[in-house]
């Protein structure tokens, strides 16, 4: 694969075009590269699509080793001191100087990581938990290419710092992780963060900033932590307004469902925040109203973009078809499904947004085609309009087309 | 089921005391409604029909509502309403609830894969007759597969659930088999006993089978959620069953109790999957 960073910026742009099929074809073709550089930087514009996506991808030591450290891993053009951040360009440095430090452990890891990806999500606290701990202690001085990676050395204490802060508390971290869509409770996000606590206040923030893109309420979890003592509460607003600067709604590509339910998480999410913006905070208040219509305005491009071709076009030709498949009513459906959650997520990201117009074409054209339709038969029926009927306007608007 | 959902519940009571019988504690039903499925019917003093939903706050105790108020509390699908017509006047038993999911289905207001779970049914036979031995057979595998799941489930709470849920499956899954058990042996098999057998099985297995097949039809960060939405809605024994044939097997009751989560586990989608499923093998 070709290094030249014009080449790679053009494949990464045209990566944030694909679909989501096409998408995870390119990051498997991408896992075969031994030079991972080339292969991070065509990835890098569509990593938050990759977050939503979470392709399997083959669990090596690399990425067991700097899981717990995703949220402050980034490109090396964006990297900047100062900021606890870790450049991409650290892992192989990192991930030999440790291998040299700890042959026997590596060697163990990585024959017991053959065949297994991202996905086995138990073998990752099992095996990760040995390794994160000797990741913690090992980094006293640059390994030995550090330069070569093009980080300066000056650099070395503030990324060792970041770096062994997250690996200390890894194995926590994870846990609140995967707690899944409810989120960790309560009890169990105070308990961790007491113990991060005695590591100060820094490590808070850090230890925020690497749960924060996980949990179903994020202003919600710095409250918890701003609750265990007071003084936490300048460090958790660090880590959300630096969680928010990263937050981005991408809504353009992915498929209608991976898309939809994006978009009911984000506006999920901003609910949750928009909780904790108070008077004193007037420029968090601003971003996230920048972030909702941003949010609202692309729920709407995605539906106008969609609407007529996903939808209308094909309940066209299905009026007509002799034939329709169930696999075909059972597309209509989950695209319907898809295009009335991204309009309601869009409208409750902002009152204005939404793609009315095009919504209520589709139901005139139901409405006016269901009455002359056969109740069975091989093609499209009745009661396929009629739940197309239900799935974009509820349950009501189908009732009054139904027979008794 | 989060407080938004359940808003218009908060004038109904909830009743606590256990089910003296069967009619009384009411047959699950495969609804499509997320906020429906897995809630009981059963016939209410008069005529009409009565929905038995879980405290929607995660208390013990059952919400009992007239049919029409449920209607406009907890959003029937057109599907769901259409079962409900088919189920006519008689009282609800799981034989009658199938029949009328079967009738459901098959108009295609549960979509084309119900449509051909039910034809598919219909060709396999009368479901008073059907054998329950089946539906036995996924009760134990749903509680083989808490037990697999448990092993892997992070968080503490997630894991006491799975304990709670799988002592449940099991119990049930006992219970049928002890009243099934003449069933097998072919001297002692057959005649009206048999319909009788079939019958009690029927009503002991009620609730867990749909329960087995969201659990089957479910992805694994799905899971913490559904077991929560699950323990609500396993349906206690009556006292009636605790009589039965195996009835020491459902006398301890599950006792896990959850606020109810605030992810909606459910979608029309997943409970149409379940519905065919529930068709096809409970």
């Amino acid at each position: 694969m070709t290094g030249n960073p014009r080449a790679l910026r053009e494949l990464g742009q045209a990566a944030r075009q694909v679909n989501d099929a096409q998408l995870l074809k390119l990051v498997a073709v991408l896992d075969q590269q031994q030079e991972r550089g080339a292969a991070d930087a065509v990835l890098d514009p569509v990593r938050a699509r990759l977050g939503h996506l979470r392709p399997g991808r083959p669990l090596n030591l690399a990425r067991l080793l700097f899981v717990p450290l995703d949220s402050v891993l980034v490109a090396p053009r964006d990297w900047r001191t100062g900021q606890w951040q870790v450049p991409r360009t650290a892992i192989m440095p990192m991930l030999e100087a440790l291998r040299a430090a700890e042959p026997a452990l590596l060697a163990r890891t990585e024959a017991a990581l053959t065949g297994r990806t991202t996905r086995d999500l138990s073998l990752i606290a099992q095996l990760g938990g040995e390794l994160w701990q000797a990741a913690e202690v090992a980094f006293k001085e640059p390994p030995a290419d550090w330069a070569e990676a093009g980080i300066p050395r000056q650099s070395f204490e503030e990324i060792a710092q970041t770096s062994s802060t997250l690996w200390r508390h890894a194995a926590a971290l994870w846990l609140l992780r995967q707690s899944g869509d409810e989120g960790p409770p309560e009890s169990m996000v105070r308990s961790i963060f007491r113990i991060i606590a005695a590591d100060g206040p820094d490590a808070v923030s850090l230890a925020l900033l690497a749960v924060l893109p996980h949990a179903s309420e994020p202003a919600s979890m710095i409250a918890i932590v701003a609750g265990i003592d007071r003084a936490l509460g300048p460090a958790g607003e660090r880590a959300l307004d630096r969680y928010l600067a990263g937050v981005q709604p991408d809504f353009a590509a992915g498929n209608l469902a991976s898309t939809a339910a994006v978009a009911a998480r984000f506006a999920s999410i901003l609910d949750d925040l928009d909780s904790s913006v108070s008077r004193d905070k007037p420029r968090r208040a601003q971003a996230l109203q920048a972030l909702s219509l941003t949010a609202a305005t692309a729920c709407t491009e995605r539906l106008k973009a969609e609407v007529e071709a996903r939808l209308l076009a094909p309940l066209a030709a299905a009026f007509v078809a002799p034939l329709v498949s169930d696999a075909e009513v059972a597309d209509l459906e989950s695209t319907a499904t898809a295009l009335r959650g991204i309009n309601e997520s869009g409208r409750r990201l902002h009152a204005s947004a939404g793609a009315e117009k095009e919504m209520h074409t589709a139901l005139a054209v139901l409405i006016r085609e269901a009455p002359r339709l056969p109740e069975t038969g091989p093609g499209f029926c009745r009661p396929d309009a009629l739940r197309l009927l239900e799935i974009l306007a509820g349950t009501g608007a189908a009732l009054r087309l139904a027979p008794g | 089921m989060d407080g938004r959902d359940t808003a218009p519940l908060e004038r109904f009571v909830a009743v606590k005391a256990k089910p003296a019988d069967c009619m009384e504690r009411g047959v699950a039903v495969a609804f499509t409604a997320p906020l429906l499925c897995g809630a009981r019917l059963r016939r209410n003093k008069g005529s009409g029909l009565e929905a038995v939903v879980p405290h929607p706050a995660g208390r013990e105790g059952w919400f009992i509502l007239p049919w029409s108020a449920a209607v406009d509390a907890l959003n029937p699908t057109l599907a769901d309403r259409a079962l409900v017509a088919a189920l006519g006047t008689d009282p609800p038993d799981p034989a009658r609830v199938r029949l009328a999911a079967m009738a459901m289905a098959e108009r295609g207001l549960a979509g084309r894969m119900a449509r051909r779970a039910a034809i598919e049914c219909r060709g396999a036979g009368d479901s008073a007759t059907r054998s329950p031995l089946p539906c036995v057979v996924m009760i134990q595998g749903f509680a083989k597969s808490l037990r697999e799941w448990m092993a892997f489930a992070p968080l503490e709470e997630d894991r006491s659930r799975a304990v709670a849920m799988e002592a449940g499956a099991i119990a049930v899954a006992k219970a049928a088999v002890t009243i099934l058990a003449p069933s097998l042996d072919p001297a002692r098999g057959g005649g009206r006993d048999e319909a009788a057998r079939v019958a009690q099985a029927n009503w002991v297995m009620n609730g867990w089978d749909l329960l087995a097949i969201l659990w089957e039809q479910a992805a694994p960060d799905e899971r913490p959620a559904l077991l929560k939405r699950s323990i609500a809605l396993a349906p206690p024994p009556a006292s009636d069953m605790l009589l039965w044939p195996g009835g020491q097997f459902l006398a301890a009751e599950i006792n896990a109790r959850c606020p109810p989560s605030r992810v909606r586990c459910l979608t029309v989608a997943r409970c149409e999957a379940a519905l065919s499923g529930w068709l096809l093998r409970a």
